[in-house]
Formats: structure tokens, C-alpha cells, sequence
């Protein structure tokens, strides 16, 4: 399969500074693609130039065949993209915004418009200038605008900001609805990796510019999945039956370790403890939500 | 073509949209409104009661022969006074009443002096068109389109003059509106009759009129298309306006200021006020229509280019 999208060998100085180092990336239709990484990493910068904003110093992006610079027309024509916040025109209406967009892309008919904003939900306002509307309503509008033409590619910077938990609920649910069903590719971006493996199909991890691994998201889960927090008491007499019993280092985090050990052993592990007279006071499946703990996880445990 | 008929839509609507251009056509009406109020009722207090204008003009012309006889003149005030001399007989040969200041075609004819305010205001819409969409972050939404960049930037300077015209319209009507309602209807062909260059001219007020806004149109595209590049190339709509203005109210003055230089005929504000030609005396002497009109064409290129380079060429990364 042909990819919706292939970054190759780009890279992106500004200044004397490296930003964007060498990354190779291809996404296809019908996947959900998730760009993790921490603040700072470069998903944005990834994004701008995925969409044309800012050129690449090396390196070639191509959008379905087409070369984004050489074909910026074709290449762009069935792309739809919000680039970090959606900022509207506020001193328009929701649907005027919306027009402003249509009259840009061939083909977007009124009832379109209509379909559209029907779909994000946001009837009721659209005839309100933006500048009324919460943060939440300009995601909804900014995801609009960015299906309006019936992309191909859509890429979403950070598409959960501002969202109240229900309203993430219903755009993960869409887009993962778009991407399956309906064969588009759907990139997004996050510093969540609890909101990422919820959404996506397959991520790639970002820091410093470097792409430091692309996996499926069920690898990802299962890696982690192995990852246990335990307290017990006294520490040292536990750290040791715990190396005895797991063949490796528990690794000191918080009051207690983080271990890693398969589910099913779980009971057996507590039994060789409690046995020992250590006392066990909590043992529980690690916190996965940051990118920082799963770095943690994935680079063996290096602290910051 | 369809879609750039789009695009100049996409940016007159933005244009249109915002209350502070709501506001500059206000403006632009009260300012006519009391202007021709100040001058009906302060300055241009009606004379006719008193005698009609053949009659004064008579009064003038005697005097003016007197003064000529008597051989006191000195050689330069003879020579205007012959002109005057001229004008006022070839008033009384044709029978056409002058446009004093209290007749509602001068007001009319003379309102070319507001295409400055439009100037002003265009320059302001045209120097945040770029700037404003890069403060506002709209920009990012705005350049992610199956657009070439060049294509919206072409757009967005239509759209400014498309702005400048509508400006222009509600100008005349606003000022043949005042002219009637303020100075009396009397819808009567009207000429206008100038000394230029020495001999007499004689034309239809309309026609005059159009003149004069077509001269005073040139440099409000100069201007604008000045203000246009600094907002695209500095991404900044206050340093875009503020530098503009500067130059609008200033850049006359240091014309006449340097005007015995030779190399101030390049220099683009000796140039821009067109109508300097159409008075008779151009502000450098040596300066030409055609000259002038190539000069401001190699400014308004330069412009032009440097807009397109910096608009297509530039990431946008704010
Ligand atoms: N215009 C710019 N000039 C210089 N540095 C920039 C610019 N834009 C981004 N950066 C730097 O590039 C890095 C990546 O930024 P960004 O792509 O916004 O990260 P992310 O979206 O992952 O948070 C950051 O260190 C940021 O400071
Ligand atoms: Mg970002």
C-alpha cells in the first residue's frame, strides 16, 4: 500500500540548532498514527512541515505520491490539518469561518458545511462570531475545517486540548471511526501517552528532534503491561528476595520498587514475600500515564 | 480564475467584517459632512445678495488694468496679474461663473484633498492584511490550503484596492451628496477654468473632477503597495502602519525640502503627487509625466517583488 504520507531523511535547522534530525516516517491510510513525544520535541515542527508551513533543510515529504514542494496544489488537495491551537477569524461567525475555508478547496458544497458542523456539534453556535467561543468550541470548529474538503490525511496537533474528558471520548472515538472505516489517515500528536495508546493505531516516539522508536500500540501496551509498582517493608530485606525470586534488580522509584513480572506470577512473587515476613503494603500495575515514566520504562530505567 | 475570484472574496469579507472598517467609513462621511457645513455657514458665506458675479468680475478686471497702467508693478506681479487678467475675461467672454469657494461644484471638485484620508485608511488595511493574519496565528490555517502562496498574497493586495474603491464610491457619493444637499441642487453642467502653463483650460467639472481623483489615486496604490510589503515582510501590523503613515505625512516635505538636488527625481515622494503635472509646476524641475510614471512603475515592481519573496519564501513558524 501506497503511503498517505512519507517523510524522508528530513531534518530542519533553525539558527545552528538541530531541530529536526534525520527522521523517516511513512503513515498509511486506515491507520490512526500517533507523534508522542515531550513538550519541545519537535511534534509540532514535524507537523508544520508535514503540512507545508515550513520548508525541510534536507530530506523529501511526499503526500500520496506527490512531492510537497514540487506539487504543493495536488499534494495539499486532500490534506486537513489544525496546527497546534485553531485560531479563527473572531470577528466572524463559526460559519462564515467555515465558508472562508470552502471557497479555498474545490468542490465543498453548502450542504457539506451543513454535514460538517452537524458533526462536531456545533449547530447551535455556528452563526456566532468565535470570538465567543470556549476553547473546547474552537477544537470542535478547527476539527471542522479540517474535514470540510474530505481529507485523505488529517493531522491533528494536540487535538484533545481543551476538551472535557466526554468531548475526548467522542473525538477519539471519530477519529479512530474515520481512519477504520473510512480508510483515512489520521496523524495526531500528544505529550500523553495514556491518551495516545487510547487512540492510535501505531506511535512514533519523539525526543530532541530523533525519532526514538515506532511501535504498534499493542506492543507498546504489553510492554508496560509487565510493569509493576511494589512497597514493601523493610526495603532492603525486600530488594533482595525480590532480585532472588525476579533473577534481576528491582528498581528503586518512590517508597518502593518497580518490577517487572508477568501478571500471572504476581501471586506466587507475594507468597515468596509474605513468607519471608516482609510486609507488603501495596503492590499495583505501574503508572503508565506520562511519556516520562514510559521513557523511564523504555530506556531501562535511566532517571532524570 | 473562479477560485481567485474566491480568494479576493475570501480577504474583501475579513476586510469588511471588522468594526474598525465599519469605523473608517464613518469617518469618512462625518469628515465630508462638516467640512461642507464649515465652509457653507464659516467661510464661504454666499455673496449674491449683494451683486452678481458678472458685475464683480468687471470690478476686478478695471482694477487690474489700472494697476497695469499705472507702471508700478514690478515685472514678475505684472506677469500674474496678466493672468489673472486672462482668466477673468475669458470668465466674462464665455459667460462661465467661477468656482468660488461657496459654489457647490467646488466643493465637489476640490474634494480630491480627501483621497489623502483614503490613502490613510487603505495604507492601514493594507499594511495588517498580512501582518494581522500572522498575529492572530490564522495565518497557519490560511496557508495549509491547495493555494499557492503567491496566489493569496496577489489576493490580498486586490482585496485592499477592491477596499479602496468601495472607499472611493462612498467618497463621491458621500461629497455630491453634501455638494447638493449643503450648497443648494442645481445639477447644471459646471466648467472649470484654470490658468496652466500659461494659457487658459477650460474643462467639464466632472471630467476635472475624475482627473483629479485618478492623480490622487496613484498614490494612494504607491502607498499602499509600500505598507503592503512592510506588513508581509516585517509580519508586524503597528510597525507596518506606523512606518507608512510617517512616510505619507513626511515624505512630501523632504521632496520640496531637497528639491534642488537632481538625484531627489528618483526619490519616490517626488514623484507619488501626480498632480503636481496637472497644476502646472512639478515639485523638481526636469520631472515629466512619463518619467515620474516610470520611476513610480520600477517602485511599485520593486515592491511588488520583494512582498512575493518574502511572503512565498519564509517559513512560518510563530
Ligand atoms: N521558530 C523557531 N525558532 C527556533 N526554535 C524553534 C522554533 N520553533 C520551535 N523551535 C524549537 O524547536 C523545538 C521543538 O518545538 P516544537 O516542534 O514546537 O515541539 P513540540 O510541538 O513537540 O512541543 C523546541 O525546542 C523549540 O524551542
Ligand atoms: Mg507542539
Amino acid at each position: 500500500m501506497k503511503p498517505a504520507i512519507e517523510l524522508k531523511n528530513v531534518s530542519k535547522e533553525i539558527g545552528r540548532k538541530t531541530i529536526i534530525d534525520n527522521v523517516s516516517l511513512a503513515m498509511y491510510p486506515g491507520e490512526v498514527y500517533g507523534l508522542l513525544g515531550p513538550n519541545g520535541a519537535g511534534k509540532t515542527t514535524t507537523i508544520r512541515m508535514m503540512v507545508g508551513l515550513m520548508r525541510a533543510t534536507n530530506g523529501s515529504i511526499t503526500i500520496s505520491g506527490k512531492d510537497l514542494h514540487t506539487n504543493f496544489e495536488d499534494a495539499l488537495s486532500r490534506v486537513g490539518a489544525v496546527v497546534e491551537n485553531p485560531e479563527m477569524y473572531d470577528y466572524l461567525t463559526g460559519y462564515e469561518n467555515l465558508v472562508h475555508y470552502q471557497r479555498m478547496s474545490k468542490g465543498v458544497t453548502k450542504e457539506r458545511i451543513k454535514e460538517v458542523v452537524e458533526l462536531v456539534g456545533l449547530s447551535r453556535r455556528i452563526h456566532e462570531k468565535t470570538g465567543t467561543y470556549s476553547l473546547g468550541m474552537r477544537q470542535r470548529l478547527g476539527l471542522a475545517q479540517a474535514l470540510l474538503h474530505k481529507p485523505q490525511l488529517l493531522i491533528l496537533d494536540e487535538p484533545t486540548n481543551g476538551l472535557d474528558p466526554a468531548g475526548i471520548r467522542e473525538i477519539r472515538a471519530y477519529l479512530r471511526k474515520l481512519a477504520h472505516e473510512e480508510g483515512i489517515c489520521v496523524v495526531v500528536s500528544s505529550h500523553l501517552l495514556s491518551e495516545m495508546e487510547k487512540m492510535c493505531d501505531r506511535i512514533a516516539v519523539i525526543q530532541e528532534g530523533k525519532i526514538i522508536q515506532v511501535a504498534q500500540v499493542s506492543d507498546f501496551v504489553r510492554q508496560s503491561e509487565d510493569l509493576w509498582y511494589i512497597e514493601a517493608e523493610p526495603k532492603a530485606e525486600a530488594a533482595e528476595l525480590l532480585h532472588s525470586l525476579l533473577n534481576a534488580k528491582p528498581e528503586e522509584y518512590k517508597e518502593g520498587f518497580h518490577i517487572t513480572v508477568k501478571k500471572e506470577k504476581v501471586p506466587d512473587l507475594l507468597k515468596g514475600l509474605i513468607k519471608e515476613n516482609v510486609a507488603v503494603y501495596q503492590i499495583r500495575e505501574a503508572d503508565k500515564n506520562t511519556l516520562e515514566e514510559q521513557f523511564l520504562t523504555l530506556t531501562g530505567g535511566e532517571k532524570k | 480564475m473562479s477560485l481567485f475570484v474566491n480568494l479576493v472574496q475570501n480577504e474583501s469579507m475579513k476586510i469588511f467584517k471588522k468594526t474598525g472598517t465599519k469605523v473608517m467609513f464613518l469617518i469618512l462621511i462625518a469628515l465630508i459632512a462638516v467640512v461642507g457645513l464649515v465652509t457653507r455657514f464659516f467661510i464661504g458665506a454666499p455673496a449674491d445678495e449683494a451683486a452678481d458675479w458678472e458685475t464683480v468680475l468687471q470690478q476686478e478686471v478695471q482694477m487690474i488694468e489700472q494697476q497695469l497702467e499705472s507702471g508700478e508693478i514690478p515685472p514678475q506681479a505684472a506677469e500674474g496679474l496678466q493672468d489673472q487678467h486672462e482668466l477673468y475675461t475669458y470668465h466674462l467672454e464665455e459667460e462661465i461663473e467661477p468656482l468660488n469657494s461657496s459654489h457647490r461644484w467646488h466643493f465637489i471638485v476640490n474634494n480630491p484633498q480627501f483621497v489623502n484620508f483614503l490613502t490613510m485608511f487603505t495604507v492601514i488595511i493594507a499594511a495588517g492584511i498580512i501582518a494581522g493574519e500572522h498575529s492572530n496565528g490564522t495565518i497557519k490555517l490560511l496557508l495549509i490550503r491547495p493555494v499557492k502562496r503567491w496566489k493569496i498574497l496577489l489576493s490580498k493586495w486586490l482585496a485592499a484596492m477592491v477596499f479602496s474603491l468601495v472607499m472611493l464610491a462612498a467618497l463621491i457619493i458621500s461629497s455630491v451628496a453634501a455638494g447638493f444637499l449643503i450648497f443648494g441642487f442645481s445639477p447644471e453642467p459646471v466648467r472649470v477654468v484654470e490658468i496652466a502653463d500659461g494659457s487658459i483650460r477650460d474643462m467639464h467639472a466632472v471630467l476635472y473632477g475624475a482627473v483629479m481623483y485618478g492623480l490622487a489615486y496613484i498614490e494612494l496604490i504607491i502607498m499602499t503597495t509600500f505598507a503592503f510589503m512592510i506588513g508581509t515582510v516585517f509580519r508586524n501590523q503597528s510597525l507596518a502602519i506606523g512606518l507608512s503613515l510617517v512616510l505619507l505625512f513626511t515624505g512630501g516635505q523632504i521632496a520640496y525640502l531637497l528639491s534642488n538636488y537632481d538625484w531627489m527625481k528618483f526619490y519616490l515622494f517626488a514623484n507619488t503627487y501626480m498632480i503636481q503635472f496637472f497644476e502646472g509646476q512639478p515639485i523638481i524641475e526636469g520631472l515629466t509625466p512619463l518619467f515620474s510614471s516610470i520611476v513610480l512603475m520600477v517602485y511599485f515592481s520593486l515592491f511588488m517583488l520583494i512582498a512575493m519573496v518574502a511572503f512565498t519564501k519564509r517559513d512560518v513558524a510563530d
